[in-house]
């Protein structure tokens, strides 16, 4: 089940679609699947381990390779994009804790979409569910110097 | 006796002669100026007792023209209702020319002792009015004086009442002038009052959003990209919690 795959990101969600498509060339042209070499160009991505494990049990089933390919592809549409602008390429560790926020928010499988923005100085901009959270800093220093120094 | 005694003597009884001719027309001279004032003032005190008594005649004859031009009218009413009722009565043919007669009559007989108790009337009024004038001519000025105290004092206490009145309608209407004014007072103090809190409300945006500038600039330059992560993490946390998004704050992970 592509549900319990580890994907948080939108780079996730590509690069599989692309290694599905990869098996896929493998699969029907070679007629085995070269793992080793697969390994060497997406064994870095986060789900890769899990993937290889569900492929490689079902690998000499043809119909049950069809069902899981196909579940896949379905599954991916189930997912909803997060878009985070922000003015920095984010770390893994960024990566997890903005997950895990967003995982509290949400029962529904989703992955963050991460976009460079170099109009974003400091903070981030953020499309969730229609809502637009501008997380600025000039915003939250003019909350903090208003709540303190405003004249009422 | 020589000459100049006779000469002496003669001038003595000369002197004496001027002397006491001087002395008598100064006397009579006197005497003729005292007349003639008293005969004046007689003369004048005369013609002016004999003008007020024309004036009180040609008044009282006046009186009397009018008393007696009441007399013909009120007589000529009596005769007119008499004659109205003669006809009325000749119209209706059910009473009998002996109760007619009758009536008539007695009528006659009213419009005499009508006619009488009006020449009565008249004679009673034209002495009444005489006695007054005669009475009037001393108390005239007194009269007059005290009517016109009467007059004055009726005008005043008029004028008094329309002080008066004039005097509550400006204290009313001063009054809504007031109410008028501090109600205008108190708007324009409230559109004051809102407008400086605009004001300073624009003038601390505009300071905060200055200082809020320099602030990201400054930090800006000085945050480290750990830093600039949580940063982003906290706002976020915040921003959910203002939305009311439903959030467990604990950093605990999901089960």
């Amino acid at each position: 089940m592509i549900m319990k795959i580890n994907l948080k990101t939108k780079e996730d969600l590509d690069s599989l679609a692309s290694f599905l498509h990869v098996i896929d060339g493998y699969y029907y042209k070679k007629g085995h699947v070269d793992f080793d070499s697969l390994e060497k160009q997406w064994g870095t991505f986060s789900w890769y381990k899990e993937v290889y494990k569900e492929l490689n049990s079902i690998i000499n089933n043809d119909n049950e390779y069809k069902l899981l390919i196909s579940g896949y592809r379905e599954g991916f549409k189930k997912y909803e994009i997060i878009k985070i602008y922000m003015g920095f390429r984010p770390s893994t560790g960024f990566i997890d804790r903005i997950y895990k926020v967003f995982s509290d928010l949400n029962k529904e499988p989703f992955v963050l979409d991460f976009i460079e923005d170099l109009s974003v100085h400091i903070g981030a901009k953020i499309a969730y569910k229609g809502l637009f959270l501008n997380l600025n800093i000039k915003k939250k220093i003019f909350e903090i110097v208003k709540s303190k120094y405003a004249i009422k | 006796m020589n000459t100049a005694q006779i000469i002496s003597n003669f001038n003595q009884i000369l002197y004496l002669y001027i002397f006491v001719s001087v002395f008598l027309t100064v006397n009579i001279l006197i005497v003729l100026y005292f007349l003639i004032k008293d005969f004046l003032y007689s003369f004048t005190s005369y013609v002016k007792e004999r003008s007020l008594k024309a004036s009180n005649d040609a008044a009282y004859n006046s009186a009397l023209r009018m008393l007696d031009e009441a007399r013909i009218k009120s007589l000529r009413t009596i005769g007119e209702g008499q004659a109205k009722a003669q006809q009325i009565f000749s119209e209706i043919e059910d009473i009998s020319e002996e109760r007619k007669n009758d009536i008539r009559n007695r009528l006659e007989e009213l419009y005499k002792k009508q006619e009488e108790s009006v020449k009565q009337m008249n004679i009673e009024l034209a002495n009444s009015y005489r006695k007054a004038l005669e009475k009037e001519n001393n108390e005239n000025i007194q009269t007059l004086a005290k009517t016109a105290e009467v007059i004055k004092n009726e005008v005043m206490s008029d004028i008094d009442k329309f002080k008066d009145s004039m005097r509550d309608r400006t204290y009313e209407t001063q009054k809504k002038i007031e109410e008028k004014l501090q109600k205008s007072y108190e708007q324009v103090e409230e559109e004051i009052k809102q407008y400086k809190k605009d004001k300073i409300n624009n003038i601390q945006e505009n300071i905060f959003n200055i200082i809020s500038e320099i602030t990201e600039k400054v930090v800006g330059k000085s945050i480290s990209l750990e830093d600039h992560e949580i940063l982003i993490i906290d706002m976020l946390k915040d921003e959910i919690k203002k939305l009311g998004l439903s959030y467990d704050h604990e950093d605990k992970p999901k089960n």
